[in-house]
């Protein structure tokens, strides 16, 4: 049996990767995470933004939530995560154009930010190939590890 | 282990941190005249931040690399390339043996810094590498690389991080990781630059015209500078009366006033003592931005305390100490 403190380990990895759908079964319990038809709700301001959350429930939840959240789209948005703390760049230095904006498309190893972390700058790639669709967090702001950085519509 | 120099570029040479203990006996210190770029580059390959690296001026080398190194290049953008593709700067390389690491366009700065893991074999002369040009001592044979000039390498063992990259590498000739360290030390964008001083013996006997001129009017990097001083123009700064001075000792950043009251602001080359009046001492902390700065250029200079000169230059330590730790997670593997 899991404990609660590795749930939420498993939880946070699961939110932090790429992974849509994750089942762990053991002995007589079993876990589903399901990150399918969730995305951010806008809310008008910047900061209302909900960040996608992994569920972790029965089978039904998939659904409950789909409905609760009015504009689901047929195809799941990426989310580029952070992998590391830092402040967020979105050029390579101040002035310079960004890496990229909304709208533009992108190769899966296109660098799409920068995040600074004890005067070190770590480039963050797009991780899948697609469209820009919305930037999350602004031009310096303190990134914590895992949050999400840019929202993607993959390109089938 | 060996860089072979295909072509040297303008102003080419080894130079560490200084020959530090000698000045007494005449013996300038030399030594990197952008000493943090100089420290980031060794940091980058995980090197002692004082080791030897290869200096270059406005125009760069073009350098045959005869076995699989990891190198760092910093300061001044000077279009590094590795077999054509461009490389990036401020950030560990790995480069395969047989590679041409060619320097091209200025494109921001004044000179660029090429530190290598292990650094360069060659003997220290009174305690540093340091290539003092006009004494013909240190460096590669005293003096400043010529096309033909093989340059040996240390040894050091690999770093474990250096195993990523070659994996990474692929097919191509070199690979490098997806962190670099900030450029924003050294390069401001602006076409005048900023340089902060501290008020230096002889300031008050400067007439109150000059005192305030030096101040508020520009003055234009010449031409005739190079790694000993930087020769400025500008307003003529006079003294109230005229002075007779012994020759006392200056310092790195000493801006010295000789009668024609055109400003020299003593570098890396320096002489060991001077009798010209020293009007105002650059800060410890903008002497690597003027390194940067190329002749034709204008600086403004800016007066601040002697207190705050020490906080900037603890900031500045602070910092470097801060990318020492982080760089060193890095090439340890410990960090992804």
């Amino acid at each position: 049996m899991l404990t609660f403190d590795e749930i939420k380990e498993v939880i946070r990895m699961v939110e932090q990767s790429s992974i849509q759908h994750f089942e762990l079964e053991q002995e007589n319990s079993k876990i589903v995470i399901s990150k399918a038809g969730i995305h951010k709700v806008q809310t008008g301001s910047h900061e209302g933004l909900e960040v996608p959350k992994a569920v972790w429930a029965a089978g039904e939840s998939e659904q409950r939530l789909a409905k609760e959240i009015p504009d689901v789209q047929a195809e799941p948005l990426h989310t580029i995560v952070s992998p590391t703390v830092g402040t967020f760049y979105m050029a390579s230095e101040p002035g310079a154009d960004p890496f990229v904006k909304a709208g533009e498309e992108v190769e899966s190893n296109a660098i799409v930010c920068v995040l600074e972390a004890m005067k070190l700058f770590n480039e963050v790639v797009a991780g899948v190939k697609g469209t820009i669709v919305e930037r999350l967090v602004n031009d310096g702001d303190f990134i914590e590890y895992g949050q999400p950085l840019f929202l993607v519509k993959p390109k089938l | 282990m060996s860089i072979k120099v295909l072509t040297p570029g303008l102003l080419t040479s080894i130079q560490d941190l200084g020959r530090y203990g000698y000045q007494k006996y005449g013996v300038i210190v030399s030594g990197g005249m952008d000493a943090y770029s100089l420290r980031l580059a060794n940091l980058l390959v995980g090197n002692e931040e004082g080791e030897a690296v290869i200096e270059m001026t406005l125009m760069g080398p073009s350098l045959l690399l005869e076995e699989d190194l990891l190198l760092a290049i910093t300061g001044g953008d000077l279009s590094p390339a590795i077999n054509g593709q461009p490389v990036p700067q401020g950030r560990p390389v790995l480069v395969r043996k047989g590679s041409v690491l060619k320097f091209g366009a200025l494109k921001s700065g004044c000179r660029s810094y090429l530190a290598v893991r292990g650094g360069f074999d060659i003997p220290e002369v009174m305690g540093s590498k340091s290539t003092y040009l006009r004494a013909g001592i240190g460096g590669y044979q005293g003096r400043a690389l010529l096309q033909g000039d093989i340059l040996p390498l240390g040894l050091a063992c690999p770093l474990p991080f250096a195993e990523s990259l070659v994996r990474a590498m692929g097919s191509s000739s070199f690979a490098f990781p997806p962190w670099y360290v900030g450029r924003s030390y050294v390069l401001q964008k602006s076409q005048e630059y900023r340089v902060r001083v501290i008020p230096n013996s002889q300031f008050s006997l400067f007439s109150p015209d000059s005192r305030k001129q030096f101040f508020q009017e520009p003055f234009q990097v010449t031409t005739q500078s190079d790694r000993m001083g930087y020769r400025l123009s500008g307003v003529s700064l006079q003294l109230t009366e005229p002075l007779e001075m012994i020759s006392e000792a200056v310092a790195l950043g000493t801006i010295q006033v000789p009668p024609d009251g055109n400003p020299i602001i003593l570098m890396a080359d320096r002489q060991t003592v001077g009798g010209y009046p020293k009007i105002a001492q650059v800060a410890g902390v903008d002497i690597s931005t003027l390194a940067q700065i190329k002749p034709g250029s204008k600086i403004r200079f800016e007066e601040i305390s002697l207190g705050e000169a020490e906080e900037l230059y603890a900031a500045r330590e602070a910092d470097i100490q801060r990318i020492n730790i982080t760089i060193q997670l890095q090439l340890a593997g410990t960090a992804t």
